[in-house]
């Protein structure tokens, strides 16, 4: 690939990194723009606000959330609010199986989408106000002389700054300063009776501190502009991404005081995205292989048994397995859930739209040889069953 | 725990190695017979092992719990369990009045029970703390103990550990000759019906560089499995009670008895990350853990598999001994391990961790768990501990 003209292929991996891949009419108008004109669309569409949920939208019903969801990612006009509310929903994985509210996790996932390309300082005190965040890791029972250590220890392993670079200690005392945070009927609620106003040391700073304080303190740590940046290359670029791309990343984390747009930006810009190292380097979350297999076959709504396929394939939206997340790469091919791929590829290419566009959607014009070798030798009927299971399918 | 991502980096192809003719040969043989674990090494000392992992860290002491110690109502004005509802069993100890199951098993002598198992400078992430378990390794690690297993005794069969899950297959059984399998359920678990032609693809993908070769060797891996598993025959006779563990280990003496060759299972059964009011939610839990296991040994004993398979229980941590404000635990330390099957030393043992000398409000261990692990690699999977864990004393549970 040169950096000079765009190609189709360009465009399309561009399409598949910051969405969920291309439909036909998204392919057209983002090529005409060109690579840097593309990632200005896919960016500033960012700052537009998220359109509201749909009349009589109820997301009580059973899988109507996920559903609902799915729907989004298909359907979005800025797919890239999608792809990171899906990036930060694996990152402050929540899981309805405790929350048991969906409307709370809908009200989560809504935060990710709008404020999930905001300064990563303002969403973590978002997300540490969240009330489903708050039913996950235990808000309500954390409270002056009986302090609940949960959230203060995700905040520091799993959501700023990462594992090594904080103590028990810290833990211990950060959870005295979200004491009191906790929720009531579905909102943040702040106890002051039950928050412990002594002082604190955390991560060698000392004061009385609260919630806002630790989230500033930790945001702040060089750590934690590594570790974002890090996480947010290999989720877009190239899943073990150089060292000097972090470091850069990074820089433009800290410059911009954790601008998340500006991060993603200069991630789409730099070479490393472009090379041919990380064209198809990445494995498709489920969520990117049935969305992506549902677009580049033209189906015009989203089936409720591609969503339930969708879970078998080990990615449930709305329940993550752990507060880790889904560790994704090469996890998301276990065999069981490899299989269930295949199925569904079988059973969409019986609703596929136009076999060959579908197959030039899905290999970008340019179908691999070991590929096309299978599909010439196969019937009409099963070119897109092939495709859709095909390897070369399966990578983002 | 990006080793899990790597796993498959050193996975090359093996299903398209001889190996799996050797595994299919072995069904041709087996003809019939539903015992067919025996994998013709060393007959005295080899059984299939069920890795059950209770996940969220189980609350020990409300398990077996140290009813004639003062110390223990004193920790728990609202959590103790009452003299008058638990299952007495030895030294003061006793079950869970929701662990029938259990007591039944270990008055039949064929539960061990291993107390205050942990390891030095305990870790109280989930994560973290559930690497550590599987690495078997307190520093955590990229291998899973029950992997350098079957590395270490390397056959040259496919198939040997599988995973009944839906995610992706647990640290501890990582290898790099012998890569696990997950199954969701093994009676939808066929190959595709355009196989040959998928097959082809993902044979031409195994060939090529980075992810390209990862996606290649899993489709290759899957199709396999499929093959394989199709295979199954022989539903349970026996009655289950509801829930996921139940319908698990009910998959897993479907698949022992299939004779295809699965040597280690592992199961995942979560929800005790019991923060918050404990109580009913963890009788709850233990009811469906005493009525499961208890399901599941009636079944390997009606497939004449009873003296053929172990079950070992066991979770990322216990709970502290003191209850936090909301009616629950926090993270704790040691817990204990339970270890399940015919001709298992059945009742206590190990100590009892104290209740009065605690380290920063956790239990200190009394048991190492690489004795307990290495106990298993050395007379239940009939391999060589010391290949798997540096420095331990198996400790004798048969």
């Amino acid at each position: 690939m040169t950096s000079k003209s765009t190609s189709t292929r360009e465009i399309a991996h561009l399409l598949r990194r910051t969405g969920f891949g291309p439909s036909r009419s998204e392919l057209d108008s983002y090529a005409a723009l060109g690579f840097e004109r593309a990632v200005d669309r896919l960016v500033s569409g960012l700052a537009a606000p998220p359109s509201a949920d749909p009349p009589g939208f109820s997301v009580y019903a059973p899988g109507a959330a996920a559903a609902a969801w799915v729907d989004r990612m298909r359907t979005s006009a800025s797919p890239l609010a999608e792809k990171l509310a899906l990036f930060w929903h694996g990152h402050f994985a929540t899981s309805v199986r405790k929350v048991e509210d969906p409307k709370l996790m809908w009200k989560q996932v809504a935060l990710f989408r709008s404020a999930g390309a905001g300064t990563f300082p303002a969403l973590v005190a978002s997300v540490s106000r969240d009330p489903a965040m708050i039913r996950w890791l235990d808000g309500n029972s954390n409270r002056k002389g009986a302090p609940n250590e949960n959230y203060a220890r995700e905040l520091m392993e799993l959501f700023t700054i990462g594992r090594g670079n904080y103590t028990e200690r810290d833990v211990r005392e950060a959870a005295r300063a979200f004491t009191g945070w906790g929720a009531e009927s579905g909102v943040f609620k702040f106890r002051q009776e039950y928050h412990d106003p002594g002082p604190k040391t955390v991560l060698g700073e000392t004061g009385a501190f609260d919630g806002d304080d630790i989230v500033r303190i930790v945001t702040s740590r060089p750590e934690c502009a590594r570790f974002i940046s890090r996480k947010l290359v290999a989720f877009l670029s190239h899943p073990e991404p150089q060292a000097s791309d972090v470091a850069a990343a990074a820089a433009v984390f800290t410059k911009s005081k954790g601008s998340i747009a500006d991060v993603v930006r200069h991630i789409l810009l730099a070479p490393a995205f472009r090379s041919d190292a990380s064209y198809r380097a990445l494995i498709k979350s489920p969520a990117e292989f049935v969305v992506g297999a549902l677009k580049v076959a033209g189906i015009g709504a989203t089936p409720s048994w591609a969503v339930e396929s969708m879970g078998r394939m080990g990615q449930t939206l709305f329940a993550p397995p752990t507060v880790k997340g889904w560790d994704g790469g090469g996890a998301w091919l276990s065999a069981g859930a490899l299989l269930e791929r295949m199925r569904f590829a079988a059973r969409l290419a019986a609703e596929a739209r136009a076999v060959d566009e579908t197959i030039g959607l899905a290999f970008d014009g340019r179908t691999p040889a070991e590929v096309a070798g299978v599909l010439a030798s196969a019937g009409a009927a099963d070119r897109v069953t092939l495709a859709l299971a095909s390897p070369e399918f399966q990578l983002n | 725990m990006s080793n899990r991502i790597d796993r498959r980096s050193v996975v090359k192809g093996l299903f398209t190695l001889p190996a799996f003719a050797v595994v299919g040969s072995r069904i041709v043989q087996a003809g019939g017979r539903l015992s067919a674990i025996d994998p013709g090494l060393d007959p005295a000392a080899r059984r299939a092992l069920v890795m059950v992992h209770l996940a969220g860290g189980n609350d020990g002491l409300n398990t077996v719990v140290p009813i004639g110690d003062p110390a223990y109502a004193k920790l728990r004005p609202a959590l103790a369990l009452a003299k008058s509802d638990v299952l007495s069993i030895d030294r003061g100890m006793a079950f869970h009045p929701a662990l029938g199951g259990f007591r039944k098993l270990y008055e039949r002598g064929q539960l061990a029970v291993v107390q205050g198992v942990g390891y030095p400078n305990p870790d109280f992430s989930h994560f973290r703390a559930t690497e550590i378990w599987e690495a078997g390794d307190p520093n955590g690690g990229a291998s899973g103990w029950i992997g350098r297993y079957l590395d270490e005794s390397a056959s040259g069969r496919g198939l040997r550990a599988v995973a009944l899950s839906k995610e992706q297959p647990p640290l501890v059984l990582a290898s790099s000759s012998s890569p696990a399998v997950t199954v969701s359920d093994p009676a939808s678990f066929r190959p595709p019906s355009n196989e040959a032609a998928i097959r082809a693809m993902y044979s031409a993908y195994v060939k090529q560089p980075a992810t390209r070769h990862v996606v290649g060797a899993a489709g290759i891996e899957t199709l396999d499995a499929a093959t394989t598993i199709s295979r199954l025959r022989g539903e349970s006779a026996v009655n289950y009670p509801p829930g996921e563990l139940s319908a698990d280990l009910r998959r897993a003496a479907e698949l022992l008895a299939a004779g295809v060759g699965v040597e280690v299972l592992h199961i995942s059964f979560g929800g005790f990350d019991t923060h918050v009011n404990q109580m009913g939610k963890h009788r709850q839990l233990l009811n469906q853990v005493g009525s499961a296991f208890a399901a599941f040994q009636q079944d390997l004993e009606r497939r004449g598999l009873a003296r053929k398979v172990v079950t070992v229980v066991y979770s990322e941590f216990g709970r502290r001994p003191a209850e936090n404000f909301g009616g629950g635990t926090d993270h704790g330390s040691a817990g204990p391990v339970f270890v399940i099957g015919e001709g298992v030393r059945g009742g206590l043992h190990g100590e009892a961790p104290s209740l009065t000398s605690l380290d920063s409000g956790n239990l200190r261990f009394t048991t190492d768990f690489r004795s307990v692990f290495g106990g298993i690699v050395r007379d239940c999977l009939g391999g060589d501990p010391s290949a798997v864990f540096r420095g331990i004393t198996p400790l004798g549970l048969f």
